[in-house]
């Protein structure tokens, strides 16, 4: 299944490192106008487009009656429960193909996720760095190796009782390492950047299931049942601005894909 | 906080597909637009609910918080009629419907929704109005005036100063200010269309009174005007071009192009099973060419299948030989991405040996109303969206289609029954919002269908040479029938409530009309009309008359018009005594009118001055004779255009084979009624007056017509005007 993940990573990297020397609303923008092309197609042919179009149709009839009766109460009221009987059958023909584009979307977010919700780390900040064993391993027996670049900048804080152990580490300089964590002979590696690029970034790696390493892509997950259960590491947040104004991620993809899609809807021929 | 934030959602990542699932399950509910959002589509889906939601809610509050004070204001400012027993009053209105057939089948057991209707108020001929057509009648019915004070006597009426035809209706002008952009000429505002027709529609003065109207498809109703209401415009509605419906037919046999009225013909070709043109639309009026518009189409035609596969305006659809496409929509594209939106239908009439093809006029997409053919503008879009779309154009129906043999009566039939459907949801829809109020609904297609199939009743009748006379020859029985259900319908959803009166009426009746009278020509052998060139003919439109030597001229089907110096652009006649006496002496000798072909019949029933006929501020552009032609006879074809062929009686050899425009009194409508009727002649002028009556609303001073609920004239009367107006309509 990594295997899988990795070359739907691989292809993802490809894309979005196209546009990695600009500003990331750029590659973001892009992401979200072939993704909104795409699911309106696939919308297309999944949704019964007939009977969308005729609710549609009507939800507008009951709201224009709305207004042709202002006068008369009973009407107005008769014609808002119409108003809401129809957007329930619109909104009950729009749950099919919701479901179908789900898997492809939400494999989408998840990619866009770990590339910008957050950032690398700058040379000269610190973050937590922290291993959670597996029961009856002794959090004692956790060893770190850091790369020249990344300084340990604290003892290892243990704590038996949660199974953790905990270390402050600071970046020294750009690039991308690999701190190995070590408990008795097994060793695990965890990926960290620093810089200011584009690129995946993984906050945690875990002994992720079939559905999990979907989820976390950026990152091979840890090996089943090893002493290690998961490696964890926090990235500061992204902030993406456009003309000085903050903005989210999914905002973006949200409005520009929604934008796009209906900007060619009539083109393509699409009922939404 | 911040590991733990990681921690947190590493874990809870397994679970996001879960929760998606859930969320989508849950969407609408409680989720966010972007918690939601799964691509384009269901973001749409989700925004437009929403919206929907929201839209609806707001206008719920605003409904209430204002309905208080629009209360308020109705009591304040609002005139209060007298409380009567009738809360609802229905109206379906059958164009033509002749009351000597209905009585007929009301007798054979044919008709038993009307008999029962009769028996419950009573069954009485209804006098029509002179001249005997549709928009003059349903103009009195409207306003309970005459024609001279509602000024329509005719479809069409004359310029007088260049002796052309315009609406007699409406005048469609142009913009008054362009601005013009290259090639374009940009329209610094909106089009005038003005209405005609003068005194004021009994809906109107129902509204000053808080009574709610839904008017559909009443002719001459265009423009819409504003009332307490709803109002969808019926005759004369023009189709996209302009005209009051132009088809196009489309065929591979050139024995068959030429001029057609009503109508454009096209030679095609089948080039490998191919047929390639497109659908003409109105002129580009924001070009300084004035180019017509149009829309490509193409034909693929399967021969083995036997259908043929249409690509038109992005659409793709199948027809079969003798089948009608449903309502396709198009555009019309003047420029600078402004689209003009219309409605056409295809019918096939052939694909062997040669390709015919027929589209319907392009009409005024409701939905889309390149004009206003509603009152409010968004009525007709509401019931497009609730119905789906439907003819708009004035006739709807494509008697000229058939008339030029481009389609035959079969294909008409099921035009003017799909028609007929779409009024009905209409109806049935006004039916269901109306519980307190009017609803007036016009069919047209009783009047369409007698135009069209008369001759079937008339073995001998001169349309008949060479048709079918078998096939069709039920078609008016069966139009009687399907209309008994319908009126057996409407009783049974409205009668069960004691306070709705329910009235079933038409504007006249019918008669066959089997020869033609070219007045022209009449008037040329009378020495009345000289042509340039000494010759007895003259071309559409008086195209070759001389007006120095022309004392009376005729078009359209009312009448004769004389050529009054200072009225008429080179008039002759002079005021006053000279065009009295010429009235008299056409009159006179017309009159005296017979037919040598049909054993010397006479040809006029009566033949009546304006002044005889007219007292209102109108009158002046009346007819100055108006034949009251007798059963069989009729303004000729040729006649109607201004045209005269040298002869004056000859058959009448077209489809539309029965007529009304005849002697009044030769063709009254029918009237049945829920409510007792009081008087024994009602008229149509008196309709108005009626219903305003039935809802304790004073008659006003103008109106001519009278209550037919009332054995005296008395009741609800605000003022009687003078006794000789009742000539008026007869």
């Amino acid at each position: 299944m990594w295997t899988i993940v990795h070359g739907v990573t691989t292809f993802f990297d490809g894309l979005i490192g196209l546009f990695g020397s600009m500003n990331p609303l750029v590659g973001l923008s892009v992401v979200s106008v072939i993704t909104g092309g795409i699911m309106l197609v696939v919308w297309k042919f999944t949704s019964n487009q007939e009977a969308i179009a005729d609710a549609k149709t009507k939800i507008g009839a009951y709201i224009l009656e709305i207004r042709l009766f202002q006068a008369d109460l009973g009407l107005q009221f008769a014609a808002q429960a119409k108003a809401f009987r129809a957007n329930l059958k619109y909104m009950s023909l729009a749950v099919p193909p919701m479901l179908i584009v789900l898997i492809p979307v939400v494999i989408i977010l998840v990619q866009l996720d770990v590339r910008y919700q957050r950032r690398p780390l700058l040379p000269g900040e610190t973050t937590l760095f922290k291993v959670e064993v597996a029961e009856g391993v002794d959090p004692g027996d956790v060893t770190l190796t850091v790369p020249d670049g990344i300084t340990v900048e604290t003892p290892p804080m243990r704590m038996p009782s949660v199974s953790e152990v905990d270390w402050r580490i600071r970046a020294d300089r750009e690039g991308e390492y690999e701190l190995t964590v070590a408990v008795r002979d097994a060793k695990f590696t965890k990926r960290v950047v620093v810089g200011n690029e584009l690129t995946r970034l993984s906050e945690a790696r875990d002994q992720a299931g079939i559905l999990g390493v979907w989820m976390s892509p950026a990152e091979a997950p840890l090996p089943k049942n090893s002493p290690v259960r998961m490696i964890c590491l926090a990235y500061p947040d992204r902030e993406m601005k456009l003309f000085g104004v903050g903005l989210h991620w999914l905002l973006v993809f949200f409005v520009v894909s929604v934008a796009f899609g209906f900007a060619i809807k009539g083109w393509v021929g699409v009922e939404v | 906080m911040e590991m733990d934030r990681v921690i947190q959602g590493s874990r809870s990542r397994t679970g996001f597909l879960t929760a998606l699932l859930i969320g989508v399950a849950a969407l609408g509910l409680a989720a966010g637009p972007a918690d939601a959002y799964i691509g384009p589509g269901a973001g749409f889906a989700f925004l437009s609910s929403f919206a929907v939601i929201f839209v609806t809610f707001i206008l719920a509050v605003f409904s209430v918080l204002l309905w208080p004070i629009r209360f308020v204001w109705r009591l304040i400012f609002r005139k209060k009629p007298p409380k009567t027993d009738v809360d609802r009053v229905i109206v379906i209105g059958l164009d033509g419907l002749n009351p000597h057939y209905a009585r007929r089948y009301m007798d054979a057991g044919k008709m038993p929704n009307m008999q029962k209707l009769s028996e419950m108020g009573g069954f009485q001929k209804l006098e029509t109005v002179m001249p005997a057509m549709s928009p003059v009648a349903w103009s009195s019915f409207a306003t309970g005036v005459d024609p001279s004070r509602h000024n329509q006597f005719d479809f069409l009426q004359r310029d007088p100063k260049t002796y052309l035809p315009d609406l007699a209706s409406v005048r469609i002008g142009n913009v008054s200010k362009v601005m013009k952009l290259g090639r374009y000429r940009i329209p610094l505002g909106k089009q005038a269309v003005t209405m005609l027709r003068k005194s004021v529609p009994f809906w109107k003065i129902l509204g000053d009174y808080g009574i709610f109207s839904h008017i559909l498809r009443v002719p001459i109703t265009f423009p819409p005007e504003k009332h307490n209401g709803l109002l969808l415009s019926a005759m004369c509605v023009p189709d996209l071009r302009g005209s009051q419906g132009t088809f196009t037919y489309y065929t591979t046999d050139e024995s068959e192009t030429g001029e057609a009225t009503g109508g454009v013909r096209k030679l095609v070709k089948v080039v490998d099973n191919v047929v390639e043109s497109s659908v003409p639309g109105p002129d580009n009026s924001m070009t300084e060419e004035q180019e017509e518009l149009e829309v490509p189409f193409k034909v693929t035609l399967d021969r083995a299948a036997k259908e043929a596969h249409f690509e038109f305006h992005g659409e793709t659809f199948t027809l079969k030989p003798r089948q009608y496409s449903h309502w396709i929509r198009t555009a019309f594209k003047p420029g600078l991405g402004i689209k003009v939106w219309g409605l056409t239908r295809f019918y096939i009439m052939e694909m062997e040996p040669h390709f015919k093809l027929y589209v319907s006029p392009v009409q005024v997409d409701p939905e889309k109303p390149a004009m206003p053919i509603s009152h409010p503008g968004y009525y007709s879009t509401y019931l497009a969206k609730l119905q789906g779309p439907f003819a708009t154009i004035g006739f709807a129906e494509d008697t000229w289609a058939l008339n030029e043999r481009v389609i035959d009566e079969a294909a008409f039939l099921e035009q003017m029954w799909s028609t007929h459907e779409e009024r009905e949801k209409m109806l049935f829809n006004s039916l269901d919002q109306c519980k307190k109020g009017l609803v007036v609904c016009v069919f047209d297609g009783t009047d369409r269908t007698q135009h069209m199939f008369h001759r079937y009743l008339l073995p001998d009748h001169p349309a008949n040479r060479g048709q079918d006379t078998e096939i069709h020859k039920h078609a008016i029985d069966d139009l009687y029938e399907r209309i008994d259900d319908l009126i057996g319908r409407v009783m049974e959803k409205v009668l069960d409530d004691p306070k709705t009166v329910l009235m079933v009426m038409s504007d006249h009746g019918f008669t066959q009309f089997t020869r033609g009278v070219n007045l022209n020509s009449w008037l040329v052998e009378n020495g009345y009309m000289a042509m340039k060139d000494g010759k007895k003919t003259c071309g559409d439109w008086f195209n070759g008359v001389d007006w120095s030597k022309t004392k009376a001229y005729s078009f359209g089907l009312a009448g004769i018009y004389l050529n009054i110096e200072g009225r008429e652009g080179q008039g002759i006649v002079k005021k006053g005594e000279e065009a009295d006496a010429l009235r008299r002496e056409i009159r006179d000798k017309l009159k005296e009118l017979r037919d040598a072909q049909a054993n010397g019949a006479r040809v006029c029933s009566d033949v009546f001055l304006a002044e005889d006929l007219y007292k209102g501020p109108y009158r002046g552009n009346a007819p100055d004779v108006l034949p009251g032609f007798d059963h069989n006879y009729r303004q000729s074809w040729d006649a109607a255009v201004g045209k005269a062929t040298g002869e004056v009686i000859s058959d009448n050899l077209k489809p539309w084979s029965g007529d009304h425009c005849v002697d009044w009194r030769l063709v009254s409508g029918t009237l049945v009624s829920s409510r007792a009727l009081a008087r024994s002649n009602p008229g149509i002028i008196d309709m108005a007056a009626s219903v305003l009556d039935l809802f304790g609303v004073p008659r006003p001073r103008h109106m001519i017509g009278r209550s037919f609920f009332r054995p005296d004239e008395s009741g609800a009367a605000a003022d009687d005007s003078p006794a000789e107006e009742k000539v008026a309509h007869g």
